[in-house]
C-alpha cells in the first residue's frame, strides 16, 4: 500500500484535479485515478472533504438571500411598459388599437407617433422610410380590423360557400381564386378560416384569413392602390427579399409582422404572429403566384 | 413548412421570471452593491426580453439570462469604475502559501459571505457562477467569453483565497483548530 504523505509529489498532483473533480468535470478515467488516490490518501481526503464544504457553505450563504418583493414589481412593470406586450392582451387595448386606426384617417400616422397617439410604439421606423412604413401599415389596418378586434377568423366558411356568397363582402369571381391560390401554398399548417371583401378605415380590402398551430393568426391582405404615388418602389425602399423577382418589404408592429409586395395597380401583405423570418416565408411563398393573379385582372 | 409563432410576453414571463432570485442573489455579490443590484436585474430582464425572438427556446435558458446580466454588470462597471483586472501572472499572498488550512468549525454565513467579497472580481464571479450556480465550465466560459483553462485556474485560485481568508477570520475570532501547516 502506499503511504503518501503531505508532501508527496503525487499529492500535489492530485490535488490539482480537486475543484474540477468537485466540479465534476473531470474525464471519467481521470475521476477514477482521484479515487483510487483517495482511497490510500486519509489526507487528501481530508482537504477535499474540507474543500466541499467549502463549497456548500458558500452556495449556501449566497443562497440564503431572497430578492426583495419590490424588485419582482418592478420588473414586470418595466417589461410591461415594452410596447411589444401590447399585443398579448385584453380587447380594451384592442378597442384602443381600432380608435387609433380610425384617428390615422384624420391625422395620418407619422403625426400620430409624433404625438404619441399611437398605441403600438414606434418600432422599427430606422429600417424603413416612413412613407413606406405607412403603405406597410395599410395592410396591417385590416389584419387589426377583421382579425383580431372583429375576431373574423372565429367565422370558418368552406369555399364552397364563400364561392357562392353574393353580397357585399364576396370575393367574387375576380378574387375567389386567391383562396386555392393560397391553400396550395401555405401548407397543413395553416388552414384557411375564410375569405371576405371588407372595409376598414375607408378602404377597400380583399382579406383572406388563415389559422395556424399554437394561435397563429395570418392574413393576405389586398387593397387597390388609391392614387399613383402609393408604391414601395417610388420610394426608393430597399426590397428585404426578392420572391421570384417580386420585391418584398417588411417591418412590425407590436407583436405583428407585416411584409408588402405590389402590382401595378395593387398593394398586398401578409400579416401575422409568426416570427419575422417565417412570416418573410409566407410572403416568399404566396407572392409570386398572388402578384400573376392580380395582374391578370389588369389586363 | 414549420412556422414558429412570435414570441408573447406571457412566455417571457415563464421561462424568465423564475430565475430573478438566481441573478439578483449573483449581482448583489458581483457588484457588492444591493441597490446596484436590484437596477442591474432590471435591465437585464429588459434586455433580455427586447432580444427574446433570438433565444431558442429548449436551451437554457438560465444561462442565456446570466449572460446577459454580466454584461450589463460590465456596462455599470464601465460606466463607474476603471476596470482593475489581476495581472494572470501575479499571485497574492494567499495563493502562495501551500499549506490547505481545514474549514474552521462555527463558522458563520456572514464570514463567508465578507471573506467572498473581499477575494477579486474575476475570482469572484467565477466562484458565484460554479459554486452557487453550479454552471458547467463550458458555460461559465461562454458567458464571460473566456477559455475554460481560464475559467478553471481562476475558480481554482479563488476558492483557495477564500479558504485563507475563511480561517484568518476564524483565527482571529478564536475559533476553529489550529491551522496545520504543510511543510
Amino acid at each position: 500500500m502506499n503511504v503518501v504523505n503531505f508532501n508527496d509529489r503525487s499529492c500535489e498532483r492530485y490535488r490539482r484535479y480537486f475543484d474540477a473533480y468537485l466540479d465534476n468535470e473531470l474525464l471519467i478515467e481521470t475521476n477514477q485515478d482521484v479515487l483510487h488516490h483517495l482511497n490510500s490518501c486519509p489526507e487528501c481526503s481530508r482537504i477535499l472533504e474540507a474543500r466541499a464544504e467549502m463549497k456548500r457553505l458558500v452556495k449556501d450563504a449566497v443562497g440564503r438571500e431572497e430578492a426583495p418583493p419590490e424588485l419582482v414589481a418592478a420588473v414586470r412593470t418595466r417589461l410591461q411598459k415594452e410596447n411589444r406586450s401590447f399585443f398579448s392582451g385584453d380587447t380594451a387595448r384592442w378597442m384602443m388599437a381600432a380608435a387609433a386606426v380610425a384617428l390615422f384617417a384624420i391625422m395620418g400616422w407619422s403625426t400620430a407617433i409624433r404625438w404619441g397617439v399611437w398605441p403600438f410604439g414606434n418600432v422599427a421606423i430606422q429600417t424603413v422610410s416612413d412613407r413606406v412604413q405607412e403603405l406597410l401599415r395599410v395592410g396591417l389596418i385590416d389584419h387589426v380590423h377583421c382579425s383580431i378586434i372583429y375576431k373574423q377568423w372565429q367565422k370558418l366558411l368552406s369555399f364552397d360557400q364563400m364561392k357562392a356568397e353574393t353580397g357585399p363582402s364576396a370575393l367574387g369571381p375576380e378574387f375567389i381564386d386567391l383562396v386555392p391560390i393560397v391553400e396550395s401554398r401555405v401548407g397543413k399548417e395553416f388552414s384557411i378560416s375564410q375569405g371576405h371583401r371588407c372595409r376598414a378605415n375607408h378602404r377597400e380590402y380583399i382579406h383572406v384569413i388563415l389559422k395556424g398551430q399554437s394561435d397563429t393568426l395570418l392574413s393576405l391582405v389586398v387593397t387597390r392602390k388609391e392614387r399613383e404615388g402609393e408604391s414601395f418602389s417610388r420610394e426608393e425602399a430597399v426590397a428585404v427579399l426578392n420572391a421570384a423577382d417580386v420585391p418584398v418589404y417588411a417591418t412590425h408592429e407590436g407583436q405583428l409582422e407585416i411584409a408588402g409586395f405590389e402590382t401595378e395597380h395593387f398593394l398586398a401583405y401578409v400579416v401575422s404572429n409568426l416570427e419575422r423570418a417565417d412570416n418573410l416565408r409566407v410572403a416568399e411563398t404566396l407572392a409570386p403566384a398572388v402578384r400573376e393573379h392580380l395582374a391578370r385582372l389588369e389586363l | 413548412m414549420f412556422f414558429r409563432k412570435k414570441a408573447e410576453y406571457s412566455d417571457f414571463e415563464a421561462v424568465a421570471l423564475p430565475h430573478l432570485n438566481d441573478l439578483y442573489r449573483t449581482a448583489v455579490h458581483l457588484v457588492r452593491d444591493r441597490t446596484e443590484a436590484h437596477d442591474l436585474v432590471q435591465e437585464a430582464y429588459l434586455n433580455a426580453w427586447k432580444a427574446f425572438d433570438r433565444f431558442e427556446p429548449g436551451t437554457n435558458c438560465r444561462a442565456w439570462l446570466f449572460k446577459i446580466l454580466i454584461n450589463e454588470v460590465r456596462h455599470y462597471r464601465r460606466r463607474w469604475f476603471t476596470s482593475k483586472v489581476v495581472p494572470a501572472g501575479e499571485q497574492s499572498f494567499e495563493e502562495t502559501l501551500t499549506f490547505e488550512p481545514p474549514i474552521p468549525e462555527s463558522i458563520q454565513d456572514e464570514d463567508v459571505l465578507a471573506a467572498l467579497d473581499e477575494i477579486p472580481r474575476e475570482f469572484r464571479e467565477i466562484v458565484l457562477l460554479a459554486d452557487v450556480q453550479e454552471f458547467a465550465y463550458k458555460e461559465i466560459a461562454d458567458m464571460l467569453g473566456i477559455p475554460v483553462g481560464t475559467v478553471m485556474s481562476r475558480l481554482s485560485r479563488g476558492r483557495k483565497q477564500l479558504r485563507v481568508k475563511l480561517a484568518d477570520y476564524a483565527s482571529a475570532a478564536g475559533i476553529g483548530r489550529k491551522l496545520e501547516e504543510g511543510a
